[in-house]
Order: C-alpha cells, then structure tokens, then sequence
C-alpha cells in the first residue's frame, strides 16, 4: 500500500510536468487514454480475460456525451448519461461473453466491437458516419486549454484512486482468485461468472468516463475510436508498460499517445515503429516496462542482494491470459 | 449415527461407457469413509459427481437431506460441503495468506458491500485464516507465494483451502498422492486430526492409509459398488481381494 502511495506521487508528478512538454490537448489524451488502459488491465490483467472490443464502450460514451453536448445539454448530464449507457451496453454484451472462455471469449469481444462500429459507420444521420461527429462544444467553464486539463487530471486522479480500490478490495482478489483457477475460485464459493461480469462491466464503465472527456479534447469523435483497431491499441498499450501491475498500462498509454503525437506527423507508416515495438516487448520485456523499472530500481535497492530475487512490495506478477 | 450423505443410483455415463453405474452410498455423521478401488473404477468420476464438477447422468446425492448433484458448483461450499483436488490446485501467484483468506471469505462475507471493503478490515477472517494456516503448518510461509511451496506443503495449502470453507463434510481426494512417507505421515495425523470435527469422505490410493484411519470403506471396480464394510470386513472379503487387492498380492 506504501509503495502505491509512491506511485500515485510520481503520477501526479508526471501529471503536473508533462503539459510543459507538449500541448494541453495531447496531455490531456494521454491522461484520457491513462484512465482506459488501467481500466481494461482491471479485465485483462486482474481477471485474466483478453479483450478485444473495450473501444465500443469508449466510442459509445464518446457519442453518446458528444451529441447531448452538440444538443446543448449540461456537461453534468451528458457525462453520466456516456458513463451509464458504456455500463448498460457492456453489461448486456458482457453477460453474453463471460458463458465463453479463451479465444471465444475473445472472438466474442471482438464481434461485438465490430457491431457497434457499423452501426456507428451506416447511422450517419446521428454519428456523422465516416466523417465522425464533429462541432462537439465544452461547457464555457472549460473552454481554456489548461482549465480542461485540469478538469480531466482530476477525473483522472478520481478515477485512479477509485481503481486501486477496487483492486485492492476482495473484490480485486476475487478477480486475482479468477485469473489464477477459475475451477478453484469456483470451488471454494464464487460465482465466476458473475464476477467476471462485474470486471467486465467495472472495466467498461470506467473506459466510458474517458470517452465522455475524449469527446470534448478535439470537440470530435472520429469513427476510428470505436474500431476494434482501437482496441488492439488498448492492448498494445497494457503489454508495452507491463500489465501486472496497476500503474504499468499507464506507461503504455503515455508511450503510445507520445508515439503517435510525435511520430505522425513525420512518417505516415508510423505503426510499422509500433508493431516493432511490440514485437520487442512480447519476445524480451514479457513484463512490460514496468518490470523494467522495477529490475532496476531492485537492483539499486539490494546493491548487495541477489538480483534474481523478486521485490517483496510487489503483489503481481505478469500473467498468462487465460481468460 | 445420522446419515449426512446419501447417493442413490448415482450414475455417469459417456457415450457408450459407462464410467458409474447407479452406486448407492451413504455416510455417517463423523465418520472416516473411504472409496478404493483399482484404477478406472470410477472414483473420480464418483467423487466429481458429488462436488457438482460434472454433471450426473441418472441419480441423486443428497447432503442433510439436499440434491447437491443439481446445484451450481459454487453454491456447494456455502452448504457445507468443501472438495480438496487430486491434482494440487491452489492460486500459485497469491500468497498462502491470500489463498485461505479468500476461501475464508467466500463463506463470512456478509454481502455485496463487503466485496468493496478494504481486505485488512474483516478482522474474524483474518484470525480464521491464519488458525488454519498455522493448523496445517505453514505459519512460517504465510507472506509466500504458492508457488514456491513444495509438493508436500501445496498439499498442505489444499487442505488448508478446503478448511476454510468452514464445511461440514470434507471430500478428500488422494490427499497423499506424490508426498514422501514423512509427509504422508504428516498428512494422515492431519486427517484423523479433522475427523474429530468433520465428516470426511476420502479417496486414497495407500491401502496402508486408508486400512488405519477408515470407519467404513466402500469398494468400487467398473463403476459399481462390490463390497462396503469396515477396514477388517474389506479385507477378508473375497470379492475385494479378487478384484483389488488380490491383484496386488
């Protein structure tokens, strides 16, 4: 718990220091993006089950906050109203994908994903089809770039603190008990599936606060946040900065918006870097970076110990998806 | 003694085969009641049968008087009955204190908002917890992780794990199977130990373990029951040797 406190010191120093760096609206992606890659870890990393559809909630909240928006509705509503509809729509979803396991399970994320999509892609009438859904206005309270950044590093903060007491609770070690033998967390007493329900759904829903902020950063939603291409960036995002631990995905996420920040607007094919990446990190960094980081601040820590041995402090190790 | 669980015709067939063919038994409040039989007579497939973990083709078992053959699998160590595996099968990440606590758990929480809670704040779990642990022997490892534990030991932890379900039956499955004759030892003063307090129904390979500590052993061999009795009582009978342990001789 102490070395949690610490990491949530050096988050919100990270929070503090990075629109010094780049513009507000790329900060603030990147707290966005922060929120849904902890969030998914809770499903994949916590519970061990690979999704690949978490963008359909992002992308439901993100219209559904962007349009009561455009309707001149009170961000007070419209945030709630994205929130609750990512927790209705992955609820009805989830109570279908949590009765498969393994690659159905994942087959079933990703179909549902696609679903969405086209429904987004053909209601051209309400999401502006392939052009997105643009002319999305923020409340005049936060119409300054910085005071949006603001806003959203609180949510995020919220967000963070609300998470890692989810996973810290017995309800964390339910979704842990799942991961590890499901037949035995069955056996001693827990309804699996409905756990893995409520994982799914808690990881949804708090991708669905991101989309409704996302919704207001650029003022649109472009169709490709709802594609499950989206989703295999979320993915990318947990297995670059390690998806054993809590703060690890954060990495990723920061990694993956600087990444596309930067690099965009120099090569087109810039994924081509990312896929490379990637290929690195599943064959030599299993851990992601913050196994990496957590070697070396060991191998600082214990000048004189054996290097091999694992830091006490740490409650997670990467896992096997096995949903 | 009352009778706690009662299989009638308990049956599993697959396909073609069939692995239990209507076995009738019945054990007694307290008692050590032991299943052998030569390998493929159907004890595994008997004993996933009673814990729900495949389900029945024809036949009942009930516990107290309730079908526990028709209930979810989960649903099972809240009615008190609590399975050990054969095969080791702990949470290896978690640590000794997290795998008993939350099998603890599974049976004290009060509700919902309990799952929400902070883990350090349900002091009668952790106190329960760690009795079984240290009763089991593994005080010394508590902050470990499962899965540096040794075989012996893991066993151990399995145990531990069904205790805490706070059952009234345990269903002991091979409780032995791979440990080394110290541990063993260990393992069957453990089981004596229980009996006292439970009503265990094991399935054991070790004849000389299973003579020892049983009150009534029930003999299967292709799926049917072929002799009931005490240990004595098996032992003479022709039957049995014919089929099981004559074989060995």
């Amino acid at each position: 718990m102490m070395q949690n406190k610490y990491l949530l010191l050096i988050t919100l120093a990270f929070v503090v220091v990075i629109p010094m760096f780049m513009p507000p609206s790329t900060s603030a992606e990147m707290l966005i993006f922060g929120i849904i890659a902890v969030s998914t870890n809770i499903m994949v990393g916590y519970t061990g089950m690979l999704s690949f559809g978490q963008a359909a909630y992002f992308g439901i909240a993100a219209y559904t906050a962007g349009l009561m928006l455009k309707a001149g509705m009170p961000l007070i509503l419209a945030a709630p109203a994205g929130v609750l509809l990512a927790l209705v729509t992955s609820g009805i979803v989830g109570y279908f994908c949590v009765k498969r396991t393994g690659l159905y399970f994942i087959c079933l994320t990703f179909a549902f994903n696609q679903m969405f999509y086209f429904i987004a892609y053909v209601w051209t009438d309400v999401t502006g089809g392939e052009d997105g859904l643009p002319g999305i206005p923020r409340p005049d309270f936060l119409n300054d770039d910085i005071t949006f950044y603001v806003f959203t590093a609180v949510v995020f903060f919220a967000c963070m603190i609300a998470m890692l007491k989810i996973v810290n609770s017995p309800l964390g070690l339910v979704f842990k008990l799942i991961r590890e033998n499901p037949n035995r967390a069955e056996a001693i007493g827990y309804n699996i599936q409905l756990f893995k329900w409520f994982s799914f759904v808690i990881a949804s829903s708090f991708t669905g606060v991101a989309g409704t902020i996302y919704a207001m950063v650029y003022s649109i939603v472009p169709i490709d946040q709802i594609h499950w291409l989206k989703s295999g960036d979320i993915i990318f995002m947990l297995l670059f900065g390690g998806s054993g631990s809590f703060f690890g995905p954060l990495i990723g996420a920061a990694a993956y918006i600087w990444m596309s920040d930067t690099f965009s607007v120099i090569w087109a094919r810039w994924p081509l870097m990312m896929g490379v990446v990637f290929v690195f990190v599943v064959l030599f960094m299993r851990g992601g970076m913050a196994e990496l980081i957590s070697n070396i601040y060991n191998r600082f820590k214990k000048p004189n110990g054996d290097p091999e041995k694992p830091d006490d402090t740490s409650t997670d190790k990467p896992v096997e998806v096995r949903s | 003694m009352s009778i706690v669980l009662s299989c009638k015709g308990l049956a599993k067939t697959y396909g073609e085969d069939r692995v239990v063919k209507g076995v009738d038994l019945d054990v007694r409040a307290g008692h050590i009641h032991s299943v052998i039989g030569p390998n493929g007579a159907g004890k595994s497939t008997f004993f996933n049968l009673i814990s729900c973990q495949v389900p029945k083709t024809a036949g009942s078992a009930f516990f107290e008087g309730q079908d526990i053959t028709s209930v979810a699998p989960h649903d099972l160590p809240h009615m008190g009955v609590s399975r050990c595996f054969q095969r080791t099968n702990v949470f290896p990440k978690l640590t000794i204190y997290e795998n008993v606590w939350a099998a603890v758990f599974a049976r004290m929480n009060g509700g919902p908002v309990d799952f929400l809670k902070t883990i350090a704040g349900f002091g009668a779990v952790k106190d329960h917890a760690e009795e079984i642990i240290t009763r089991v022997g593994l005080a010394h490892k508590l902050h470990d992780k499962a899965e540096t534990l040794s075989h012996g030991q893991s066993r151990m932890l399995e145990v531990a794990v069904t205790l805490a379900g706070v059952p009234r039956i345990i269903l002991l499955d091979e409780p032995t199977q791979g440990l080394a004759p110290e541990a063993t030892h260990e393992m069957t003063d453990l089981i004596k130990e229980l009996a006292a307090e439970y009503t265990i129904l094991l399935i054991e390979h070790k004849m000389h373990i299973v003579m020892g500590i049983s009150d009534v052993i029930s003999v299967l061999n292709l799926g049917e029951k072929i002799a009931e009795g005490t240990p004595d009582e098996i032992q003479k009978n022709q039957m049995v040797q014919d089929a099981y342990l004559g074989r060995l001789r």
